[in-house]
């Protein structure tokens, strides 16, 4: 007998003897879970954890057979325990199928829970081998479980249209886009809080509820300490740079009350940190560029002035959205969600070190910020004047 | 059976790139960032690149200046018979452990990523028998597998690294040098002693086939390594941020980033390709120094016999020595610079300068 | 070892038997040597023995001896038999003079054929008659001549039916050898080539021809297939498969470390890239060595067509290569071990096809491969119109039913067929058939190790195919060991004016191929 057949008998005897089959999960012995939802249980040290389940039968297989029907395509499984860990495990009591965490889609955080703080909650998820750094966190206005209750337009399993939602959001950045690694890396981070996603069940027609994304959750350290509306979360997001599109709607120059949308194009900003009389001081520079985007009014808006006053009006209301998030921050919540006490660690790390102790309570509040924003109109669109223009 | 055998330069360069860094994209950066995390990438390019260099340079040194001899040759050579058989012990036995720490560390790996129910044993068992029936091939097939399989797994690695640039923040690498230069110098020392393993190239410099460019070989090794380590670590750390420092396997989680066309691609799949490629270079050229060491060391003919016992005792090894993987990577951190250094750097001193004095 | 040794020493002395005593030397008596060319080939009914007399009063007495269907029969009458009957008398009206002077004249001034040889045993007029020459034996001599008479019924030289090409030439190996040499003549016209004859088997007695160019062939690689091919003691080489089994270096190997082709281009391509070709009686398929893996990737159509496609092609080929030997391993390991590498809308899609099918990820890849290999056989061997009903049924009955009645997943069905496409884009069938013991090896890892199983297989083959050699040269060559300049043509393949040198590793001499700067480039302006 040859050499190369005796190492090949020995390599696959050995796979096949001594492995026997250890990590083996075959498709149809798993219960994909594409969203979870963390409350606090009835009993005060416990976690309730809620995992949709999706139903293969009725998404896959021959296309045109199944599916369709009306049969629904996800199941919830509802356990407690004491971490979150804990709580998984305690899935295989109610489910004959072992879990499988790797393609879940969203993650939401109840109110309550996330004012307990959601590090203990996290730790789960960046503990795993699969990639879930990539996983949306969220926080929920009420309970979690809720959020899974309400039902998609389109998608048959909410919680990927939850993520679709959420990763689209961009189109008018009324939220904050918070993934498992941005919350780990803010966290982690001194001089910086996380500000996660919000989203609630609303109430529509016939009785159904369905999911809203607006606004954002701020946090100090890992506690939810309150909510930021809409505007300011823009406010927020104009600050930091993260706006990618969105409408701003300011008065037409004409001076009746009738309104002219300014489309959002691009969207930079810049955190300088400055020493000002022996004290450190922030500039945030705003550099925006629109678009026009219709307008109501019936002038022609083409014209140098108006356009010129157009972008005035389109920087004072991104100075006011942004002035309304820093005010909130510094005076409601006294907690850093913009991350300037870490521009300020990277240009002043000496300083930094005196500050960082009470740096949330008096460092940030007291903070002098200005914030200057560069506001560009490019293009009126295909039409220059109203059908109606005088 | 080692005269026959003939390695290139860039044979040799590959392997020793796989030799230093091997399992060392997993393991350096976690050692790395218990020291420094703003300024991680200064680890890898001035102060392992210069010293990695120098330790390098100098066996390099030392092996064209006894380009006929192995390394056991060379410390009977120089230190007579009794002497040379003690060193030529200790550095046998040092690649025999050597060998048996990169076996673990590529089992721990498998283990805790992608096969988290499968014993270690299982994994170091079959992964042990591959290894054991290349190094019966001898270093030429060795060295020809690297060849074919270094600039692939390079060329992966950069790409994995260029991908996941979407998510760096330039900002997360400063403040630059806010802890000085202690933190960055002491964590180059882990990556160090693993480039101090260039010891073992004078195992082969009969072999060569241009000896006198021994040191350029071992010297561009050294510095493919930094490159690569470069833009790891400064990858890292303008993705994770002060976050870097809670994460086991760095280059894996950044791999967990990546999205391409809105899809996972798997890629972890072909970066755990790419590291066990590179583990089974790095295992077979270390467990191969030391199958060759001791043949030499015992004044044997061929090495053939050695290769199933060494390899029961490599397994062995590298089971019992560590309890878990904390303990690995405290070791890697604390203890394994200084056994590494000074057998590595001490005794290939020790032997210049033994042959000053005796003028060979 | 002994022990067999000398069972088989034995055995072998037994065998050497010869009764006619063929190896001595012909008698100077004319009935003596035809009473033994009588009595060694008497009994065939193939053989003709004419006897005749020449010269004006017939004093001269001869006979000649043929295999009936082996000889141009129109060239042994009209130029042998005719002039011998009747020429004779005008070269020497006053008839014959006794003695050596006879066979000279016949010789010099009769016999009128191209290829005329005197020989002095019986085994070479015996080893010519069996190649289809006529044997002339005159009396009074102790020679005999061999006359080049071979002429009998072969195919046409037609087109390969397992090698096509879109461009190219179109021709291809017969079964006769004398063809077969003259087309890679036809292609080099250059003394160089030498064409080496041997005899291989003691009782076929094949002729096989060791072709190489002079000055361009390593000598030691010559050398080495000369020394292989007379150490061959057998009873029967019939085709070229088996001569491959004698001569090649991994005996056991399922990659094939010989190529084998049937296009004379090819094997001329190989010859000018210098390497050795061996051709053999009666098999259109022609040998060459050394080999190297990369050979198997191209094809001789890849250096007709342009560059830039070529390459793409090679690409395709190794994608190929690569999907089908490791398609229905990665689909193990990912639907059993690494869910995650599958996309999540995918993944629902497959758990819910799999769902309900009762057997296990591997059993059901397996059972498909073994399928899909079983049409494949049936396909290849029955008629042609069989062979399509075969294939239909297959696709249809198995594939669709089989996934209704929920024995398999649909998936699978996908990977074998998708496995087996990308088989039959690899253009050589040596290598695409050795692929499928790879196959099922990985997919026991896959079944077993997940992907870690998967990557150590590879290694480990890897590492095996790094360690083959063939005739002295590394089988993975130019990859492992990388040689530079030998780049350009393996998964590239640069244009021909730019491929200044021949390839290095097949050990040959004289390796400049072309002058530099044939780049073509438009007038100069003035």
């Amino acid at each position: 007998m040859s050499k190369i057949g005796l190492w090949v008998i020995t390599f696959v005897l050995l796979a096949t003897t001594i492995a026997g089959c250890w990590s083996v999960h075959e498709l149809d012995t798993l219960a994909i879970i594409m969203g979870t939802g963390l409350d606090k249980a009835e009993d005060p040290d416990k976690i309730r954890l809620v995992a949709q389940v999706a139903v293969p039968a009725e998404l896959g297989g021959v296309p045109g057979e199944g599916g369709g029907g009306g049969a629904k395509a996800t199941t919830l499984a509802i356990t407690t325990g004491y971490t979150v860990r804990d709580a998984a495990q305690n899935l295989s009591r109610y489910f004959s199928r072992i879990a499988y965490w790797p393609d879940m889609q969203i993650l939401v955080i109840g109110e309550e829970a996330a004012r307990e703080g959601i590090s203990p909650l996290l730790d789960f998820w960046n503990r795993q081998e699969q990639p879930f750094r990539s996983l949306w966190v969220m926080v929920a206005k009420g309970e979690a479980k809720d959020i899974f209750a309400a039902e998609d337009y389109l998608e048959k399993i909410s919680a990927v249209g939850i993520a679709k939602l959420i990763n689209e959001s961009g189109q008018a950045s009324l939220t904050r886009k918070s993934r498992l690694l941005d919350v780990t890396r803010d966290l982690a981070s001194p001089g910086v809080s996380p500000v996660l996603t919000r989203i609630e069940a609303v109430d529509q027609a016939e009785g159904k509820k369905r999911i809203r994304v607006a606004g954002s959750a701020v946090f100090r350290g890992d506690r939810l300490t309150g909510w930021l509306d809409e505007s300011a979360t823009r406010g927020l997001l104009w600050i930091t740079g993260e706006v990618q599109s969105g409408a701003i709607v300011v008065q037409c120059p004409d001076g009746e009350k009738r309104d002219v949308s300014l489309k959002i194009r691009r969207a930079k900003s810049q955190i300088i940190p400055e020493e000002k009389d022996g004290r450190i001081a922030i500039r945030v520079e705003i550099d925006v560029e629109g678009d026009l985007g219709d307008q109501t009014c019936p002038i022609n808006l083409t014209t140098p002035e108006h356009w010129r006053s157009l972008e005035r009006r389109q920087a004072a209301i991104i100075e006011n959205e942004s002035a309304a998030a820093l005010r909130l921050a510094q005076e409601e919540f006294q907690t850093d969600i913009f991350g300037f006490g870490a521009t300020i660690r990277r240009k002043f790390p000496r300083e930094w070190e005196e500050m960082e102790q009470s740096w949330d309570e008096e460092g940030f509040p007291r903070l002098e910020v200005t914030i200057n924003v560069t506001s560009k109109l490019r293009r009126p669109g295909l039409i220059l004047q109203p059908n109606r223009s005088r | 059976m080692m005269e026959n055998e003939q390695i290139t330069l860039p044979q040799l360069t590959f392997l020793w790139v796989w030799g230093i860094v091997a399992t060392g994209i997993l393991y350096f950066p976690t050692t790395i960032s218990r020291h420094v995390v703003e300024d991680a990438w200064t680890v890898a390019v001035p102060f392992f690149l210069a010293f990695g260099a120098m330790i390098a340079w100098l066996h390099g040194v030392l092996g064209t200046k006894f380009s006929r001899m192995t390394l056991i040759g060379i410390c009977e050579t120089i230190c007579g018979k009794i002497i040379g058989k003690f060193l030529g012990l200790i550095l046998v036995l040092w690649f025999l452990f050597v060998t048996a720490l990169t076996l673990r560390l590529v089992g721990e790996f498998v283990v805790l990523t992608i096969m988290p129910e499968t014993p270690l044993i299982a994994i170091v068992l079959l992964f042990m028998v591959l290894v054991a029936y290349s190094v019966r091939h001898g270093i030429e097939v060795i060295a020809r597998t690297g060849e074919i399989l270094s600039p692939v797994s390079y060329v992966a690695i950069a790409v994995v690294v260029v991908l996941v640039a979407k998510e760096a923040r330039f900002e997360n690498l400063l403040p630059f040098m806010a802890q000085g230069w202690g933190p960055p110098i002491r964590a180059a020392l882990t990556p160090v002693s693993f480039a101090a393993t260039t010891l073992g190239a004078l195992m082969f410099t009969p072999s060569l086939n241009r000896p006198r460019l021994l040191k350029l070989s071992l010297v561009l090794s050294v510095v493919v390594v930094s490159t690569a380590g470069l833009m790891i670590e400064s990858m890292s750390t303008m993705v994770f941020g002060a976050a870097r420092r809670e994460i086991m396997f760095l280059h894996f989680d950044l791999i967990r980033l990546i999205k391409l066309l809105n899809i996972h691609l798997g890629l972890q799949s072909i970066f755990m390709t790419v590291i066990i490629c590179g583990s089974f270079l790095q295992v077979s050229l270390f467990y191969h120094l030391t199958v060759v060491g001791l043949r030499q060391w015992l004044g044997l003919m061929y090495y053939r016999p050695l290769v199933t016992p060494l390899g029961v005792v490599i397994i062995a090894l590298s089971v019992l020595l560590f309890e878990n993987i904390l303990e690995i990577v405290d070791f890697m951190d604390k203890f394994l610079p200084a056994a590494s250094l000074t057998l590595q750097v001490g005794i290939p001193c020790l032997l210049l300068l033994g042959a000053r004095v005796r003028r060979l | 070892m002994k022990f067999w040794k000398r069972i088989w020493r034995s055995a072998a002395r037994k065998t050497k038997n010869d009764p006619a005593g063929g190896s001595q030397p012909l008698s100077k008596s004319l009935a003596v040597n035809l009473a033994r060319v009588r009595t060694i080939l008497g009994e065939n009914s193939d053989i003709d023995i004419r006897e005749f007399s020449i010269g004006k009063r017939q004093q001269v007495a001869g006979f000649l001896v043929l295999v009936d269907g082996l000889v141009d029969k129109s060239i042994v009458n009209d130029n042998i038999l005719q002039p011998l009957l009747t020429s004779a008398r005008l070269v020497e009206p006053d008839g014959f003079p006794p003695g050596k002077r006879v066979f000279q004249q016949v010789k010099e001034s009769i016999l009128a054929v191209g290829h005329l040889e005197e020989v002095y045993t019986m085994d070479e007029v015996l080893d010519g008659i069996l190649s289809g020459d006529t044997a002339i034996f005159l009396d009074g001599n102790e020679a005999a001549f061999i006359a080049g008479t071979r002429g009998w019924e072969s195919r046409g030289v037609q087109e390969s039916v397992v090698e096509m090409a879109v461009r190219g030439p179109r021709e291809g190996f017969t079964e006769t050898l004398r063809t077969n040499t003259s087309l890679l003549r036809r292609k080099i016209k250059n003394v160089n080539l030498r064409v080496e004859n041997m005899l291989v088997g003691k009782q076929t007695r094949t002729t096989v021809c060791l072709l190489y160019i002079k000055g361009i062939a390593g000598n030691k690689v010559v050398e080495e297939v000369r020394r292989r091919l007379e150490h061959i003691e057998t009873d029967a080489v019939l085709d070229s498969g088996v001569l491959v089994e004698f001569i090649e270096d991994a005996p056991f190997s399922p990659l094939p470390t010989v190529y084998l082709s049937e296009r004379p281009d090819t094997v001329a391509s190989k010859l000018l890239e210098g390497r050795v070709a061996l051709l053999i009686e009666g098999s259109p398929t022609a040998m060459t060595v050394p080999t190297v893996f990369m050979e198997f990737m191209i094809s001789s159509e890849d250096y007709y067509s342009r560059p830039i496609y070529a390459t793409i092609t090679r690409w395709l080929r190794a994608i190929s290569l690569l999907a089908t030997l490791f398609a229905p391993a990665l689909y193990v390991a990912a639907v059993t071990f690494h869910q995650e590498m599958i996309p999540v809308e995918l993944l629902l899609r497959m758990a819910g096809a799999r769902e309900g099918v009762p057997f296990p990820a591997v059993l059901e890849v397996l059972i498909m491969g073994i399928i899909f290999e079983i049409l494949r056989e049936a396909g290849i061997r029955m008629p042609r119109p069989i062979g399509q009903a075969v294939s239909i049924v297959g696709a249809l009955i198995l594939g669709e039913a089989a996934s209704r009645a929920g024995m398999v997943s649909n998936p699978v069905i996908i990977v074998a067929a998708f496995t087996g496409i990308t088989l039959f884009a690899i253009s050589s069938p040596e290598l695409s058939f050795s692929l499928v013991a790879f196959r099922v090896f990985f997919v026991f890892l896959a079944a077993t190790f997940g992907l870690f199983g998967i990557v150590t297989g590879a290694l480990f083959t890897l590492v095996y195919m790094v360690s083959l050699r063939s005739f002295g040269v590394p089988y993975l060559s130019p990859l492992a060991p990388i040689i530079l300049s030998d780049l350009k043509d393996t998964l590239i393949r640069a244009p021909w004016w730019a491929m200044l040198l021949r390839p290095h590793f097949t050990g040959g001499q004289n390796p400049a191929r072309q002058r530099f700067l044939l780049r073509p480039r438009p007038p100069a302006k003035k």
